[in-house]
């Protein structure tokens, strides 16, 4: 009897000893090589940046990459950013992205798009635990997110040599020229007492967020970018309390809209959710010009070395093209 | 919570079994209790009032039909014998209503929850109709989860009391695991009180070979469910939301596709709630026997949801041919011929089927559905006897594969009602099945899906590997799922391979659209 379970306690031990080799081996074979592959697209071109050459990074959702142009804030300034952020991104994931940023880069700032502080569609308590349950897995253990890469693996070289080198032209914005025919209102931001409470993970995850910033040097900014289908006032008044209780400047551009000349059948890509790349370059730099005012040179001197200008002016230009017609 | 989220496995049942293997032997099913509990609580917190009402109710005419039965065999020796037959005539009416009003409260909570707002459509529309302005409001009624799977236990199980198939049970906390048992409740299968109450309850220990066992099943649910059902949604969602855009061969496709998607969805998941229950030494009843090796309709439905099929047996169909409305009907069309002898079995499959139908979802094509399978089985009893004539060897290889290919071509049909979105749809895609195929459209319209040549290559294989399975089962061979499969080691090496397969070809993550287990929404 004890004979037989010591070959059962055996057998299992065997058995786990191969199946953690066989799905280690495996999580190297499918985690991409290249950053442009680790994350969305635009957002991974951060882990190819130059180390220690951003002056702030921007996270949050889409609202975040569609609505904030880096490089509008380079051309004017010469500082530095990314913005990094993915759709339907929520604060758990912002957390775990910034400890993967924190390894490479000391942002003097990091500014937190408020979209993600809120579920876009209604997810049941159930469907967002098991989203905070994927989001970490994801973090600690590479294999089920890029599970389905087994299909790019290259046979003549299965293990190539990591490559964390890719940059993203326009420093994660993405770019969009589409007019949404969204109607010039202004209506969603009456005054109102309510409060629009975030999920309590959410808010536990924005304030762990907040402390991971803290404790690298980097000092918490809180933004909203116009969205006039989902952005409301008790959202504002709520971030707002939220943002004061740890300390942090709250921006909401939703409360310039007139002072910064923001047209929205111009400025939106679709029905008032996501800004156009006019838009966003109108939005960012009255942000920038709004903290500079506040906080006279934040976004000032870049931490770019040499090489680092001449890459970025290259991108600029690029950027600079797009304008044109 | 879905079977094959990692939040069922690792943050719920995982907890859960170590509490399990905590507790003492005598004990153990307080974890099961707690966690059904907690289970549908997180899963449909406003259903728990309706549950608990369906098993109060349950638990008290159970107990009501037991304490007339323990007044009639104390009453039989004290009494006369005349006087005891009274009263057994007497217990015997008061137990009917007893069962009636328990029946009707089960129906009542099902019609009002679930198909309330479909009846009250189907009546506004008739007032319309007659020009009437009073309307039935539409109810915002959240469907308790597995209200159509624990109501047919809650059936059975007063049935059975009734007829002394079972003894009521004292412990209501014990009826409430057999109602809400979480692996169960969410898509079957419907056990009986007997073969599984009981079992839940029972002293038990931690079986190493019962846990490998339940391992290796529910690692072949996932892989069924995950490698192969999740991938045929991409393609079958495209297609049949969009059922104009497609011409007959992808049209063809898609509803070969679903029947693949919908098997190894329903069976997957059943796979991993057996494999789950074996994981506590409960042993559950099977749902499928290789359904599409059935060569006939009939044949096909004693193998596919077997547990809802010997349900409506038992309590719709044997109950209704044996009353007296039927007994006198059989009397009268006795000896009149062949197809009056059908009359009484066809009225009596015409409730059974109407009600199948309608047990899937409130909506017509359910109904449609169900009529469907009613209409090829009368149909076959019709031909039955012609049939008979023409073909005398029908155990001939020959007739036995024309019998499988009738059955899988009306099945396929009968999946095309079912998943279309509404009968208008179906017809427009059966109709496009007349189309002319155009070989070039499936490789666009698989691209357009995200669907490469691996993920049909997957699909393939994936089939094949299940088809095997079913072959090897239909010919008795050992198969792991009866655990008969020799040897650890091949066991160990097929948990091995599957929870490769599942994690690595798995159809999960961000490049595929995974749906909820079908069956779950029923």
């Amino acid at each position: 009897m004890k004979k037989k379970r010591i070959g059962i306690i055996a057998g299992c031990a065997v058995f786990a000893l191969l199946l953690s080799l066989s799905l280690g081996f495996l999580t190297r074979l499918v985690t991409p090589a290249s950053n442009r592959f680790l994350w969305y697209t635009y957002a991974s071109g951060i882990l190819g940046e130059e180390e220690d050459s951003l002056d702030y990074v921007v996270v949050g959702s889409s609202n975040a990459t569609a609505g904030f142009a880096p490089m509008a804030i380079y051309g004017e300034y010469g500082c530095a950013g990314y913005v990094c952020g993915e759709t339907l991104e929520t604060t758990p994931k912002t957390y775990l992205r910034l400890k993967e940023i924190f390894k490479k880069q000391s942002p003097k700032y990091v500014i937190f798009e408020t979209d993600a502080f809120y579920d876009t569609q209604p997810v049941s308590n159930a469907e967002a635990a098991e989203s905070y349950l994927e989001t970490w897995l994801e973090y600690v253990w590479k294999y089920p997110k890029y599970h389905n890469q087994w299909k790019m693996v290259d046979p003549k070289d299965p293990f190539p040599d990591k490559d964390h080198t890719w940059t993203h032209v326009y420093r994660g914005e993405t770019m969009n020229f589409d007019l949404g025919g969204f109607g010039e209102t202004r209506d969603y931001m009456a005054y109102s007492t309510d409060l629009a409470p975030m999920r309590a993970t959410c808010r536990a995850y924005f304030k762990k967020c907040v402390r991971l910033c803290r404790e690298n040097g980097a000092e918490p900014v809180v933004l909203s970018l116009p969205c006039a289908k989902y952005w409301t006032y008790p959202r504002h008044e709520y971030v707002k309390s939220l943002a004061q209780s740890v300390g942090a400047e709250y921006i909401d551009l939703n409360c310039y809209l007139d002072a910064m000349d923001f047209d929205g059948s111009l400025y939106y890509r679709d029905d008032g959710v996501h800004l156009n790349s006019p838009g966003a370059k109108t939005a960012t730099l009255f942000f920038a010009s709004l903290m500079n005012e506040k906080y006279p040179g934040a976004f000032g001197a870049s931490s770019l070395t040499d090489t680092g200008y001449e890459h970025w002016n290259g991108d600029y230009q690029k950027y600079i093209a797009e304008f044109t017609p | 919570m879905a079977f094959d989220s990692l939040l069922y496995l690792f943050a719920f049942l995982l907890p859960v079994y170590a509490v399990w293997l905590i507790l003492p032997p005598a004990r153990k099913w307080y974890a099961l209790l707690a966690g059904s509990i907690v289970f549908y609580l997180i899963s449909s917190p406003f259903g728990a009032v309706a549950v608990a009402v369906s098993a109060a109710s349950v638990y008290a005419c159970a107990r009501a039909l037991s304490g007339l039965d323990g007044a009639v065999s104390q009453a039989k020796g004290a009494m006369p014998r005349e006087d005891a037959k009274k009263l057994k005539l007497s217990v015997k009416t008061q137990k009917k209503y007893i069962v009636f009003v328990c029946v009707l409260i089960q129906v009542g909570l099902l019609l009002l929850l679930k198909y309330f707002n479909f009846f009250a459509s189907g009546v506004n529309a008739a007032a319309d109709a007659l020009g009437l302005i009073t309307k039935l409001p539409e109810l915002k009624l959240a469907v308790p989860l597995g209200i159509s799977f624990y109501t047919l236990q809650a059936i059975s199980y007063v049935v059975d009391v009734y007829r002394k198939a079972v003894t009521a049970e004292r412990n209501f906390a014990k009826l409430l695991l057999y109602l809400i048992f979480f692996p169960t409740v969410v898509e079957g299968p419907i056990c009986r009180y007997n073969e599984s109450g009981a079992k839940l309850c029972a002293e038990s220990r931690f079986d190493f070979y019962s846990f490998r066992d339940g391992v290796l099943l529910m690692c072949w649910g996932l892989f069924k469910k995950v490698v192969i059902a999740n991938r045929c949604n991409m393609l079958v969602n495209t297609v049949f939301g969009d059922r104009g855009a497609y011409s007959g061969l992808i049209v063809l496709t898609a509803i070969l596709a679903y029947t693949l998607q919908l098997y190894a969805d329903f069976s997957g998941c059943i796979d991993i709630v057996r494999g789950t229950a074996r994981l506590f030494g409960v042993g559950l009843p099977e749902n499928f026997d290789a359904p599409f090796f059935s060569r006939s309709t009939a044949e096909f439905w004693r193998r596919w949801h077997i547990t809802l099929g010997t349900w409506f047996r038992d309590y719709v169909f044997y109950p209704l041919s044996l009353s007296k409305p039927f007994a006198s009907l059989r009397k009268k069309t006795a000896g009149k011929g062949y197809y009056a002898d059908l009359l009484p079995t066809a009225t009596a499959m015409f409730a059974v089927w109407t009600l199948t139908g309608l047990w899937h979802g409130a909506s017509l094509k359910y109904l449609v559905y169900g009529l469907y399978y009613f209409a090829v089985m009368l149909l076959g009893l019709l031909v039955e006897k012609p049939a008979g004539k023409l073909v005398k060897d029908r155990d001939a290889a020959l007739w036995r594969f024309v019998g499988v290919v009738r059955t899988f071509v009306i099945v396929n049909i009968g999946m095309l009602i079912f998943r279309a979105d509404t009968l208008t749809a179906a017809w427009q895609m059966f109709a496009s099945l007349f189309t002319p195929y155009a070989a070039a459209d499936i490789s666009e319209a698989l691209v357009s899906l995200r669907l490469d040549s691996w993920d049909l290559i997957i699909v393939a294989v994936g089939a094949c590997v299940m088809a095997v399975y079913s072959t090897l089962k239909v010919s008795g061979r050992k198969l792991p799922e009866n655990g008969t499969l020799p040897g650890g080691i091949a066991r160990a090496a097929l948990i091995f391979v599957l929870i490769i397969a599942v994690t690595l070809l798995g159809a999960y993550g961000d490049n595929y659209d995974a749906a909820s287990f079908i069956y779950a929404g029923f």
